[in-house]
């Protein structure tokens, strides 16, 4: 709100006095200014100094202005503002209706920019991979400027537009929103707090900045202690988290005594008694336990277990080294990993690793740790309840409500991002497979065991997933438009697909083509994106882009697997396309089915019943668990077994009935 | 091949696989309770019997398999 000096009025004698009487003092009573109506019977046992002004000039009865207590230093203080026992306040725009108690010291003290422009030491410690932070900052922004510093020319525009608009932030000032209530809180040092934030007990909160909103509004608790520090919209931090230099996106949940250093966290992750140093926390990064220490890794769509814990460091050059986990994956309960290594997406790691490797060709897999070794089992994590399970909660479980939503996120499970390296895992299995004597156990790569047994089975595998993906690629397509004729169809099919999208990459959360990124970081090197709003423009175009980019990818798969050299396209191919999907969408659902029953085996039944007896065991475990038939998750993978034989068969249907108009 | 052949190589398999001695392996041996077979073991052992049999076999039914004699008779109905 900006203050309209000439709607103000300096005190008049009687004014003094009546505050005078009510134990107030000043430094100089002419440099406080008041909206003409302001009472000012509920402003009592306040020492002003410097330029303070009170109220504006539509200023109600039931609005007044209650101040007691306190020490208000070159401050404006909005209609309906209640301060109470604030040792110090000293320059603060406070904003209509916003109630500010027991507060040790709340000040702005000198130029700030409130947290934008510091630099976190992302991912590699040792530095080299600085994140300079802003209160608008994206997890793709992120991205952009932390893993791809093989273009400095791009870095350093990128850089100039952030530090553009770093400056743009700074300000002697510093303001609390509307509606903002902060209590019971100690220190309170160059930040700038958003509307309807709420701040109850936190101890200490040094440079930064809390953009929370009314639809979205950010809560700090107790015991916090933030310096150097942005919190977006809707996140709750609470009960002595510490965060120090460290960014926090959009509907993050933070608290039991969490602390992190030097991280940026981004949307609807959730980090709870662990600690995070230089972590580039993607969306969905969850992290409950104690003991997990997650360190110089990018993570998203991560779960850690209890006890996670990596390390960065071997004793030489110092924290040099760093770790990539790629999407949808898990790390075991006590799990070890030495950097750097990389995770491939949707994959669950158990054991201890003690040297590096690169798994990030293989997704699905899982790499467990067999005497010192690790092992990897190429694409057994695709048939896991848990990952099927996974796929349906992140989208139920986005907390953001703000109406702009920086971090952009696709949900999608088989994208061409994981289908390229589903391709080539496949390939390279195969490939092992076909080169590796039969007298040999396993096969070593990217410091991994394979087992050679695993090689061809695992490669069967992937292909099942390759044909799930084109065939539902295909029926979504199909399902777009009323498809008139068979040349309607082809052109349908066809149409944009000549884009380019061979290669793809992962911005923490948003999927697009290598060749889209190119293009956008052209745009920045060549300053052709001028501005920080420009460039979040431009990542929304990615981001709508994908759907488009994804089928032209899907396409050129279906003609490269089924060796066709044109856009030809004929009924049978297309029925082909869809039988492959219904037989391997079946196969993959009955997996998943398998995997989920164990959950009601023999096994699952350990420790329940008073007694060692069957009976009593099958009762207590059907009172606590219930019976398989009535889980909702087997339930619902019932279900789908008939809505893809249903949904088969209306496509063969529609493609028949197009193919005898053919010409 | 005889069944008591097929049941033989079955048990040769399976203890390389779940590195165990063959004495130990029974007819009525179950995979999982008795030989400690966990899931990825399984389907090593679906792809050792493809190999050693030079079969491909049906690897949900495969899957399902509990024991070593069934096992051997589930392979036998490939190789009859």
């Amino acid at each position: 709100m900006e203050t309209h000096i000439d709607t103000y009025r300096t005190l008049t004698e009687t004014d003094i006095r009546i505050l005078i009487e009510q134990g107030c003092k000043a430094s100089n009573w002419q440099t406080i200014k008041i909206a003409p109506a302001l009472p000012l019977e509920n402003i009592q046992n306040t020492i002003f100094q410097g330029e303070v002004t009170l109220g504006d000039e539509h200023i109600t009865e039931d609005q007044s202005i209650n101040i007691s207590n306190c020490k208000v230093v070159d401050c404006s203080i909005a209609n309906g503002v209640t301060l109470s026992n604030v040792h110090l306040i000293q320059n603060y725009q406070i904003l209509e209706n916003t109630i500010i108690e027991n507060v040790n010291s709340m000040t702005v003290q000198g130029e700030s920019a409130f947290g934008n422009g510091e630099t976190l030491d992302i991912l590699n410690e040792g530095g080299g991979r600085e994140l300079t932070m802003f209160d608008t900052l994206s997890a793709q922004i992120a991205w952009l400027q932390i893993r791809c510093r093989h273009n400095t020319l791009f870095s350093d525009k990128l850089q100039q537009l952030i530090n553009t608009y770093v400056t743009s932030k700074k300000s002697t000032r510093g303001i609390i929103g509307k509606h903002v209530s902060i209590k019971h809180t100690n220190l309170i040092e160059d930040v700038n707090i958003g509307d309807y934030c709420q701040i109850n007990g936190a101890v200490h909160l040094l440079n930064g900045t809390i953009r929370s909103r009314m639809e979205d509004p950010v809560m700090i608790g107790n015991g916090v202690i933030a310096r150097n520090f942005i919190i977006q919209e809707g996140s709750h931090i609470y009960s002595a988290a510490m965060l120090h230099h460290c960014f926090i996106g959009q509907g993050v949940m933070m608290g039991k005594q969490y602390s992190a250093e030097h991280s940026a966290i981004f949307a609807n992750s959730e980090c709870f008694h662990g600690e995070g140093l230089s972590i580039f926390a993607g969306p969905y990064t969850v992290t409950h336990h104690k003991s997990s220490l997650l360190i110089a890794g990018q993570y998203s769509f991560y779960n850690a277990g209890s006890g996670s814990n990596q390390s960065n460091h071997m004793y030489k050059l110092g924290p040099l080294h760093q770790g990539i986990v790629e999407r949808g994956s898990k790390t075991g309960s006590f799990s070890y990993m030495l950097w750097p290594s990389r995770v491939g997406p949707f994959s669950v790691v158990m054991g201890k690793h003690t040297s590096s490797f690169d798994s990030g060709d293989f997704p699905f897999s899982y790499i467990t740790e067999e005497q010192g070794k690790s092992v990897l089992t190429p694409a057994m994590n695709l048939f896991s309840v848990g990952t099927s399970r996974d796929i349906e909660k992140w989208p139920n479980r986005d907390r953001r409500k703000a109406k702009r939503k920086f971090d952009l996120i696709h949900f999608d499970f088989l994208t061409p991002y994981i289908m390229e390296r589903v391709m080539t895992a496949r390939d390279q299995l195969l490939k092992l497979y076909k080169e590796t004597p039969k007298e040999r156990e396993s096969v070593f790569l990217n410091g991994l065991h394979i087992y050679r047994l695993m090689l061809r089975t695992c490669s069967k595998y992937y292909q099942i997933a390759m044909k799930v993906y084109m065939g539902q690629e295909l029926i979504k397509k199909l399902g777009e438009e009323e498809l008139r004729n068979f040349a309607h169809l082809e052109q349908h099919l066809t149409k944009h697909t000549e884009i380019s999208a061979k290669h793809w990459v992962d911005m923490v959360g948003m999927l697009t083509p290598v060749c889209q990124l190119e293009k956008l970081m052209q745009e920045i090197s060549e300053e052709h994106i001028t501005d920080l709003t420009h460039l979040h423009e431009r990542l929304i175009e990615l981001y709508l882009g994908y759907h488009e980019w994804s089928w032209s990818y899907c396409w050129k798969l279906i003609k490269q697997e089924h060796q066709l050299e044109t856009d030809d396209i004929t009924p049978d191919l297309l029925l082909k396309v869809i039988t492959d999907w219904k037989d391997n969408s079946l196969k993959l659902n009955k997996m998943i089915l398998t995997d989920a029953e164990k959950e009601f085996d023999a096994v699952s039944r350990i420790g329940y019943g008073i007694t060692n007896q069957e009976d009593t065991i099958n009762s207590d475990f059907a009172a606590v668990r219930g019976a398989s038939s009535d889980n909702k998750k087997i339930k619902a993978l019932h279900q789908e077994q008939g809505l893809i034989e249903e949904k088969a068969g209306e496509m063969i249907k529609l493609v028949e009935s197009l193919k005898e108009e053919r010409p | 091949m005889t069944s008591t052949e097929t049941t033989e190589r079955v048990k040769k398999v399976v203890a390389q696989v779940l590195k165990i001695d063959a004495s130990e392996i029974g007819d009525d041996s179950n995979f999982i309770f008795d030989l400690g077979a966990d899931s990825m073991q399984s389907i090593q052992l679906v792809a050792a019997f493809e190999e050693e049999f030079d079969i491909e076999m049906d690897e949900d039914k495969a899957l399902e398999v509990q024991n070593i004699a069934d096992a051997s008779s589930f392979i036998q109905s490939y190789l009859s």
